[in-house]
């Protein structure tokens, strides 16, 4: 399997109200391949968001390490390129779904075609594709996310994040917002995504960051990350969080 | 992304053209130069050629060559007139009429045509307005020009139709401009209309076979001058031991200085109401377009949006408005420095120009922001 997402002595930290640096991820190593579901798990405040920034290349301020990305060195990127990079090999999974509400459900499913360049025709064409594939019926294309279920607003951020046909996938507490039905359809849909497809043959490396064990399950999942609470030496009041590789 | 430039061109560079262009016919035609009329108390007591000429000598003698620009005599008589148009912005007269004929080519006695140099021609485009026309037409004998339509209009009726329904020397005559022939000029911006014509023409009209002259004017240099200039002809008269009225074109016109102040008043008021109407606006507009839209812009960027392209969409926006405020700017101090130059009355606080500047800039502003807005839309909101 490929690497996909590598990184090593990873360290990033904020400065305080007092001005003082507080590192946030430190020595961090990580690693997920294609074709694997990796979770990344940890309690509030353990550093979670901010990695999953820095490895969706959102965020490439880091303190120190080398973070690759489909080989690339994140850090080397501008804004710009940045963009045009995660438009093209990362797909983006979010807990509230954050669907654009003006747009339907076809235009949200089709916005990272259209951002390439490609034609509202062709993108619509293939979103609908998609969205057939889900089980979300034609009558629901043109209908706006409020309209929609839980559930269903779910599939369509995961529609969205697999239009593009991405190597990788963020998803960040994707069943958070869901009830337990719907979790386990879309936890379904997520462990389908990531098999191998022509136009992928490697699959998809999905990247889960949640707090539901669920997804500890061997059978669901390939390589599980915990963020597990250390003693901060320079600051006992303070509850720190390193990164351990469990399987 | 052509269309958006043109209709910025179109919405913004345009109106300031046509606005700088307005103003500055306006500023030049409405104020007017300054003079002071002199004829004798008596009524039926006119100037002769000979007089006159020695009455000019004498005054620029004791006045001072520099703060005269002309010395022109004139006749004046009322008619009844019905003064008919067609076209937009002519105005209709009919009833009785001042005509005054005027000495040769220093007719219509407001115009100072001579003052508008090749610079300004150019400056402020009057090569296409009626004023080239009237250049062109000015030693034509049967063409009526009316003011108005040069106050108020872009591009100045070239066509009208006058008939003298009394008046026995035209009788029922139709005067056009496409004939080619001027008559006079129809001053139809005051209350009282008046005909400016040739003076040799009107004195035949009256039917004298010798010029005579009702009093004449003289157009002085420096408004701030007028006052002064008008008690050293008092003076220059009682010695004189002619009985003469002698008026400033500020006393004759009193009344229609009150109304042009109210008028101005007014404006600025309205201006003041845009002006707070558009500021509320830009606010609306900056925080719909910008600021509620900042989480979707934020995904949009996440899912592959490159903020880069808004960036030099606003640059380049916000570079074109500048360069438009410039240029209305520009020529709003030429404006300014112009007037302050000939020390003419122009009515000019600063404040009036700020309203204008600070309501240019805002509407500018809202134009370039809606635009942007709109260029948004068409990236991010991509299917709308």
């Amino acid at each position: 399997m490929k690497i996909c997402v590598e990184v090593e002595g990873l360290e990033k930290s904020f400065k305080d109200h007092n001005n003082k640096d507080i590192k946030v991820l430190e020595n961090l190593n990580f690693e997920a391949k294609s074709g694997e579901i990796t979770i990344i798990m940890g309690p509030s405040g353990c550093g979670k968001s901010t990695l999953l920034n820095i490895l969706s290349t959102i965020d490439n301020e880091f303190d120190n390490g080398i973070v690759k990305v489909m080989d690339e060195d994140i850090k080397l990127l501008n804004e710009s390129k940045k963009a045009k990079f995660r438009n093209k090999n990362i797909g983006f999974i979010f807990q509230s779904h954050e669907l654009i509400s003006e747009f339907n459900v076809l235009e949200n499913c089709a916005i990272p075609l259209k951002l390439q360049g490609i034609n509202a025709k062709k993108s619509y064409k293939e979103a609908s594709k998609l969205l057939e594939k889900f089980n979300i019926s034609a009558t629901n294309h043109e209908k706006f996310p409020r309209e929609l279920s839980g559930g269903q607003q779910q599939r369509v951020g995961i529609i969205r994040a697999m239009i593009n046909k991405p190597n990788i996938i963020f998803a960040d507490e994707p069943t958070g917002n869901l009830d337990i039905k719907s979790r386990d359809i879309v936890n379904k849909e997520l462990k389908k995504l990531i098999h191998p497809t022509e136009e992928n043959p490697q699959g998809i490396a999905l990247i889960i960051v949640t707090h539901d064990e669920t997804y500890l399950d061997k059978n669901y999942s390939d390589s599980v990350y915990k963020f597990k609470e250390i003693e901060d030496i320079e600051n006992k009041d303070r509850v720190k969080y390193q990164l351990y590789k469990e399987r | 992304m052509i269309i958006v430039f043109i209709s910025f061109f179109v919405i913004t560079i345009i109106p300031i053209i046509i606005n700088s262009y307005n103003k500055s016919l306006e500023k030049s035609l409405a104020t007017k130069q300054p003079h002071i009329i002199v004829n004798y108390i008596d009524e039926r007591r006119e100037f002769s050629d000979s007089e006159l000429l020695k009455l000019e000598k004498s005054i620029i003698e004791e006045i001072g060559k520099d703060k005269i620009t002309q010395i022109n005599a004139y006749v004046k008589t009322t008619k009844f007139i019905n003064l008919k148009s067609y076209g937009n912005n002519l105005s209709e007269f009919s009833g009785y009429i001042d005509v005054v004929g005027l000495t040769s080519n220093h007719y219509p006695i407001c115009y100072n045509f001579e003052s508008f140099t090749p610079v300004m021609l150019d400056g402020f485009g009057f090569k296409i307005t009626g004023l080239e026309m009237f250049e062109e037409f000015r030693n034509s004998d049967e063409t009526l020009f009316f003011n108005s339509s040069l106050y108020h209009s872009i591009s100045p009726l070239v066509t009208y139709q006058a008939t003298f329904e009394q008046g026995y020397h035209l009788g029922e005559k139709k005067i056009s401009y496409a004939k080619g022939k001027f008559l006079g000029i129809v001053e139809d911006f005051y209350e009282k209309p008046i005909i400016y014509m040739d003076s040799k023409k009107l004195n035949k009209i009256l039917g004298y076979n010798q010029n005579h002259y009702s009093g004449f004017m003289i157009n002085i240099d420096n408004q701030k001058e007028l006052l002064e200039i008008k008690s050293e002809l008092n003076i220059f008269f009682n010695s004189d031991k002619r009985e003469v009225t002698i008026a400033t074109w500020r006393e004759l016109n009193q009344k229609q200085n009150e109304i042009f102040k109210i008028f101005t008043q007014v404006g600025a008021f309205l201006k003041w109401i845009i002006l707070i109407l558009a500021t509320s606006a830009v606010s609306i507009y900056l925080y719909k377009s910008l600021l509620m839209k900042q989480p979707e812009l934020r995904l949009l960027n996440i899912l592959g949006l490159r903020l880069t392209y808004i960036v030099n969409i606003t640059i380049i926006l916000t570079t074109a408005l500048s360069v438009s405020l410039s240029a209305y700017l520009a020529d709003r101090m030429m404006n300014y420095i112009y007037s302050s130059v000939l020390h003419q009355d122009f009515n000019v606080d600063i404040s009036f120009y700020l309203q204008d500047i600070l309501l240019s800039y805002t509407v500018l502003f809202i134009i370039t922001l809606s635009i942007v807005n709109n260029l948004f839309k068409q990236k991010y909101n991509i299917f709308k």
